[in-house]
């Protein structure tokens, strides 16, 4: 479960995330979505703890962030926006670094690790991490977080640089793993992504969290009953008009 | 012919959209390598010209051709061992080739180009060989212009021997092995060179007059072998038969290099192997699997690698030349001092280029920096004792040992400085991870640290009358004494705390 209580990160006079609420229960993936620089990444670097929250509380799996803050990253798995792991290192020794630091089953890891390198294709775990492509690299991250089977895995953007296959199997396995219990919160810019994978939805601009709730809730709150995704999000965040006018003059 | 011409226009003129290293401001990068062809081979020519002239009058010209014939030897085998690592790391895949790649220009063309900007690079190599073969000719009165015509084919030879060997390696070596190929070879070019400084006439007056004659004959034996590639300009001075065969060697060579370079596919070759084979996590404990990933990072970096060779390496051959260890004690703790330190910030980097990895995973930010903090100090101090162990072995006093705890201790407090520096300033340019006015206090607080303990107690132990006609016999105690404790102490409370704030420092990066 992931809960936050009055969010906020200041970063001198500008406020990236302004008075964030959510609870995020077991079971449920939540899209957050938002225009760039809305206050998504910062707002997921705080609840995975690798930013300090200038206010608030965060709780994960129960867990208060402030005092519990490794057994929380022990328990957790993140996907980054930009995969950027050690250029040094080959990819199987990422994955045993990984295996060694968060105290994993060795023989269990191998057999999720070889499971995992066939369902995305993986067959260059013995190069190093410097010479691999982007997509390589987020093959390597997304496998280095679900090998572990983590209760609450964040992901941000996790599809950007995956193969179709390789996308479409990430998606159906954050399903499964949701199926299991799992929390699982991404975010998108792909919003049919979102709008298929996703049983709860928010929607965050300017660093407020400005609309929350299931597809159907979010029609409902604009009274729009056949509403895509795209076009409820372009009207929350006052860019469906702006969109036109752009269209319109080019 | 022409896309290789294109190519050198643009590339010689240090054009933007070509990345090679030290572009000048608009100055062509073959001015300058003219500039120092001529400035040092002109005054080299000179100097070489006199002293062949006087050996011709003072010894036999057949030895005179040996000394030739070793010179020759010499710059051919640094030559080609300077030139081929180069050409190989700069085709393995960086942005040029990449462009190149992508305009119509042949993958032989590419190979050409890349390896004449190497030798303008190593043009000292051009200016050694040619202007030392012009002073020999000239002494035994050859015509200029056809020593200039074995001159420049030899040049053209080792290039295109230096190419073949460059699209071979290239076939089958990856962007790491060819870091270390590179360095390798510096290291093989470092020991040719002591090698060769061993073989001078002085080697010889240690000899009896039977086993000097024994040496010769070797020597000559190797050197002036008719099938020794590097004889060849001088074999040529005497049969004019010689320089066509010359010209047609660099002909195949060069036709040869040019078709093999065209399936050469500057990507790397990979060699499948089993997934259980390759996947191999122990039951580690955490910090030490940060560690056992640090000591990765530190040896394939080729430059870590370098840099610690070269801490021990060059007082090394300080002291082969000057048979003195005074001078190469304080000389090795400084280098290593400032390497250490370079080498934490290094270790530094790798977390700070990967931060939103570093920060998510299950790691207290001291736990994370503690082995960029022992690594490199122990692994210096490890060279500083085989240092201290050479020297046992060729003095035999075992008196320098004590300096060792007070050096480990100034290598922990640089891997502090290097950390600290590095994180106070960090970047994502991990080839210079200290800059500026950074470098020349991190310098001079090493000199000034090593100065006050490990070189402190050196001199206390190696020059203690020396001291005490300067300072007194009360002062040298507390110079070689007490002040190294003193300062060791403080040392180990300064690095303890500031660890503290390193992790503090880190935490709040983002």
């Amino acid at each position: 479960m992931i809960e936050a209580l009055n969010l906020v990160k200041k970063f001198g006079d500008f406020t990236a995330v302004d008075g964030i609420n959510l609870k995020i229960l077991p079971g449920e993936i939540y899209g957050f979505l938002g225009p760039n620089g809305a206050g998504k990444t910062t707002t997921i670097r705080m609840l995975t703890g690798t930013l300090k929250p200038t206010f608030g509380k965060i709780r994960i799996l129960g867990m208060d962030m402030e005092d519990h803050e490794m057994e929380i990253k022990r328990s957790i798995g993140v996907v980054p926006e930009e995969p950027k792991l050690y250029p040094y290192l080959k990819g199987y020794e990422f994955l045993n670094f990984i295996t060694e630091v968060f105290r994993e089953d060795p023989k269990e890891m191998k057999r999720r690790i070889e499971e995992l390198c066939d369902a995305f294709d993986v067959d260059f775990l013995e190069r190093y991490i410097s010479e691999y492509s982007h997509g390589m690299k987020q093959k390597l991250m997304v496998i280095s977080v679900l090998m572990r089977k983590p209760k609450v895995i964040f992901l941000d953007e996790p599809t950007v640089g995956l193969d179709a296959k390789s996308a479409k199997i990430l998606k159906m396995l954050l399903k499964k793993m949701a199926e299991e219990g799992a929390t699982i919160f991404l975010t998108t810019h792909i919003l049919e992504i979102a709008e298929k994978m996703c049983s709860r939805i928010g929607i965050i601009d300017k660093g407020k969290l400005i609309a929350e709730g299931t597809l159907e809730e979010l029609r409902k709150m604009e009274g729009e009953f056949k509403a895509s995704l795209e076009d409820l999000f372009l009207k929350l965040t006052g860019q469906g008009e702006e969109v036109e006018r752009i269209v319109k003059e080019l | 012919m022409r896309e290789i011409l294109v190519l050198l226009k643009y590339g010689l003129k240090g054009s933007g959209i070509f990345s090679r290293k030290k572009r000048g401001r608009g100055i062509p990068v073959v001015i300058p390598s003219l500039v120092f062809v001529f400035a040092f081979g002109i005054p080299m020519y000179l100097i070489l010209r006199e002293n062949f002239s006087y050996l011709l009058s003072a010894i036999s010209s057949d030895q005179v051709e040996l000394l030739m014939s070793f010179w020759c030897f010499f710059l051919t085998i640094i030559s080609i061992t300077t030139l081929f690592p180069f050409v190989v790391y700069s085709l393995i895949r960086n942005e040029e080739i990449e462009m190149l790649l992508s305009f119509p220009i042949s993958r032989g063309g590419i190979i050409v180009y890349q390896t004449i900007l190497t030798l303008m690079s190593e043009s000292f190599l051009t200016v050694f060989f040619l202007f030392g073969f012009l002073a020999y000719t000239d002494a035994l009165g050859h015509s200029r212009m056809i020593s200039i015509l074995i001159s420049l084919t030899y040049i053209l030879f080792l290039i295109s021997l230096s190419m073949l060997i460059a699209v071979i390696f290239g076939r089958f070596l990856g962007k790491h092995n060819a870091r270390k190929i590179h360095i390798m070879m510096y290291f093989v070019n470092i020991l040719f060179f002591v090698l060769f400084s061993q073989m001078n006439p002085s080697v010889l007056r240690n000899m009896s007059v039977e086993r000097a004659l024994e040496y010769l004959a070797f020597i000559e034996k190797i050197i002036m072998n008719p099938l020794n590639p590097a004889y060849l300009p001088i074999l040529s001075l005497k049969h004019p038969s010689v320089l066509p065969i010359m010209v047609f060697s660099v002909i195949i060579l060069f036709f040869v290099s040019y078709r093999l370079s065209e399936s050469v596919s500057f990507e790397i070759v990979y060699k499948k192997r089993e997934k259980s084979e390759i996947f191999s996590p122990g039951k580690a404990i955490k910090t030490f699997s940060i560690f056992s990933k640090d000591l990765r990072v530190f040896f394939r970096n080729e430059h870590m690698v370098f840099m610690m060779f070269y801490s021990i390496g060059f007082p090394l051959i300080y002291v082969i030349f000057s048979k003195d260890f005074s001078f190469s004690f304080p000389l090795m703790i400084y280098i290593s001092g400032f390497y250490t330190a370079l080498a934490s910030a290094f270790l530094s980097s790798q977390e700070y280029i990967v931060i939103p990895l570093s920060k998510s995973l299950p790691l207290k930010q001291e736990k994370l920096f503690l082995p960029k903090l022992i690594i490199p100090s122990f692994l210096y101090t490890i060279v500083y004792i085989i240092f201290n162990i050479i020297y046992i072995l060729m003095v035999g006093d075992f008196l320098i040992l004590l300096t060792i705890p007070f050096t480990f201790l100034l290598y922990l407090f640089s891997s502090y400085l290097g950390i600290s520096f590095y994180l106070k300033k960090p970047t994502m340019n991990t080839k210079k991870v200290i800059s500026g006015v950074r470098i020349y206090a991190l310098e001079g607080l090493v000199l000034l640290v090593g100065a006050l303990t490990s070189i402190a107690v050196f001199l206390y132990v190696y020059m203690k009358d020396s001291l005490v006609r300067f300072l007194g016999e009360v002062f040298t105690d507390l110079f070689g004494i007490a002040l190294p404790i003193a300062v060791s102490i403080f040392l180990i409370h300064y690095i303890s705390r500031g660890m503290k704030k390193v992790a503090d420092i880190f935490s709040r990066l983002d």
